[in-house]
């Protein structure tokens, strides 16, 4: 009976830290969101108010319409989809070759593969930029994607996967005269789904939050992308809240709307980069 | 049987070509490139003329390079333990089968899907000094309220606050992997034992959790040394100043330095800079891992 209780309180003193912790995680969202509905006034009064007068929409539609948002949204959408897209299948394509297939200099690629991983994309972003605009790429979509959808991270993890599957599957259709990319696109790639759509979601995640590429990547506001048009309204109007949170309200969704679907991935791809990254 | 070893190796070189090819043109002529243009006084139009080592110098002699570097380390000594600490917190408190775990698990995590600028614009709102909801909550506890965002004091723990909460979700989740993998009978035999709560932790959990954690640190003082996102955001209204000062880290600095300033050798340099550092920082963990990682 003793001990029933001490486990009773114990259950309830790790239930209250849990839920404490959660109001301070939650807590920007809900900051982020009653302020998108406020006016300037209510917030820079003092003390604070928690819940606007009135539910604005104003301040959505002056960053929609005034501010080119719209334009960013599909800029980003555009980025995100191309650049996962191609990253996607040609980490895959590799990660089968170097999980699968014989081939001379084999390891010696992938060693060398390795070593540019390594190396931390800020030192090569002048280089970057300065191809990409040998290629007249600058202000581009190709210039925003090609040189991230090279992604040897992607490929060295789905490599696992890979290497993971049993082999009888594919020598069964070996010898039925299956070729070697009915062999990858048929038979292999199905059955690492679920690995796939884990490193697809952090790809798209992180394809959607980037900053610093985009940022140097475009000079007018072309092709400017979310984060990038965020950045600059902090510049213009750095102290016009309910505009600057009703951004990033708009900038956020589309992610929590991913991650409430598939939060099951996000949670088993970044267990998995944990375990074998 | 010859013809068929040749069509497969046809085949994976077809397959590997993209990613090769690919890491070539944007990974491994660049890396090269970089080093190349350190060494030069390139401006981005004008002739490129081979100085030597004088980026390095006139960088190393910058008083404004010296607090990028010494911005960038304390914001990685800062935020990086914090963030394990409160990970490893919430990671064992939701290895104890509660029922919500799984909602826990979801609600942490949640901060790391945020967009880091808009994570910064947020947070740089909730902390302003007056009208900010977290000064409002420490005056309501009577603790002081510092001027977190406009003293350049306060700057660097504002970022590292930012930092802190959109990390704990990813940290706590791989350690929480990590600690489900620790079979319950050594925890079983420790009880058996009559060892206490606190002994368990520190001579079972922590050394069974130690390569983990060992991976946790080393990517997060890499990620550390990189930090650009918030501080950009954070800075966007800062004319120069002791408060920018108080915040500009290395990849500010590359950025700056290249793109503001179009001087691209010393942007370079820097860029080298910052990898050694963070090279030399890696191997020295690589180092001390043999002191405290336990591998089974």
């Amino acid at each position: 009976m003793q001990k029933l209780k001490a486990s009773t309180i114990k259950k309830a003193i790790i239930y209250i830290v849990l839920i404490l912790g959660t109001f301070i995680m939650l807590m920007p969202f809900l900051w982020m969101i009653l302020t998108s509905f406020k006016t300037y006034k209510e917030t820079i009064a003092v003390p604070i108010t928690w819940f606007p007068e009135k539910w604005l929409l104003e301040n959505y539609t002056e960053v929609l319409m005034k501010l080119d948002f719209i334009r960013y949204y599909g800029n980003t959408i555009l980025v995100t989809v191309f650049t996962v897209f191609f990253m996607m299948f040609f980490s895959a394509m590799g990660a089968y070759a170097f999980a699968r297939m014989n081939f001379p200099f084999k390891n010696v690629i992938f060693a060398l593969l390795l070593t540019t991983f390594m190396v931390p994309p800020q030192l090569t972003m002048i280089p970057k930029y300065l191809i990409i605009s040998q290629l007249k790429w600058v202000d581009t979509l190709a210039g925003i994607v090609v040189p991230n959808i090279f992604s040897v991270y992607s490929m060295f993890l789905l490599r696992q996967f890979f290497a993971g599957l049993p082999r009888e599957l594919e020598d069964a259709a070996k010898i039925d005269g299956c070729s070697y990319f009915r062999l990858f696109w048929n038979i292999s790639l199905p059955l690492c789904k679920s690995g796939m759509v884990a490193m697809m979601v952090l790809n798209v995640l992180w394809a959607w939050n980037d900053l610093l590429w985009p940022l140097i990547a475009t000079s007018t506001d072309k092709l400017r992308v979310l984060s990038v048009g965020m950045a600059t309204l902090q510049g213009q109007h750095g102290t016009d809240y309910p505009l600057l949170m009703a951004a990033g309200v708009m900038a956020v969704i589309p992610m929590l709307i991913i991650y409430t679907i598939g939060q099951k991935y996000f949670i088993e791809g970044i267990a998995f980069t944990g375990v074998k990254g | 049987m010859r013809k068929k070893i040749k069509k497969e190796w046809l085949w994976a070189y077809l397959f590997i070509a993209p990613i090769v090819i690919g890491t070539l043109i944007f990974g491994v002529i660049p890396i090269i490139y970089s080093f190349l243009i350190s060494l030069t006084n390139w401006n981005g139009i004008g002739d490129r003329l081979f100085v030597g080592i004088k980026n390095f110098v006139t960088l190393l002699h910058d008083e404004k390079m010296i607090h990028e570097i010494k911005n960038t380390l304390a914001y990685t000594i800062a935020s990086v333990p914090l963030t394990l600490v409160f990970s490893v917190v919430v990671a064992v408190l939701l290895n104890q089968g509660l029922k919500a775990t799984g909602f826990f698990r979801v609600i942490y995590f949640l901060p790391n899907i945020v967009m880091p600028v808009a994570a910064a614009m947020v947070w740089r709102f909730m902390l302003n000094s007056k009208t900010g909801i977290v000064n409002a909550f420490l005056s309501w506890l009577h603790l002081p309220t510092p001027n977190w965002i406009s003293d350049p004091k306060f700057i660097m723990a504002s970022i590292v606050i930012v930092s802190v909460w959109s990390g704990i979700g990813y940290n706590a989740i791989i350690l929480l992997a990590g600690l489900q993998s620790i079979s319950g009978e050594v925890y079983e035999a420790a009880r058996l034992d009559g060892a206490p709560p606190f002994t368990t932790f520190c001579r079972i959990t922590v050394p069974l959790l130690s390569p983990t954690l060992f991976f946790l640190l080393t990517m997060g003082v890499m990620n550390g040394m990189k930090a650009f996102d918030v501080i950009f955001t954070f800075t966007q209204n800062v004319d120069g100043g002791p408060l920018l000062e108080a915040s500009r880290t290395l990849v500010y600095g590359i950025y700056n330095r290249a793109f503001s300033l179009m001087g691209f050798g010393e942007a370079s340099a820097e860029a080298v800079i910052l990898f050694v550092m963070i090279m030399f920082v890696t191997v020295i963990q690589f180092k001390l891992q043999k002191k405290w990682v336990y591998y089974e």
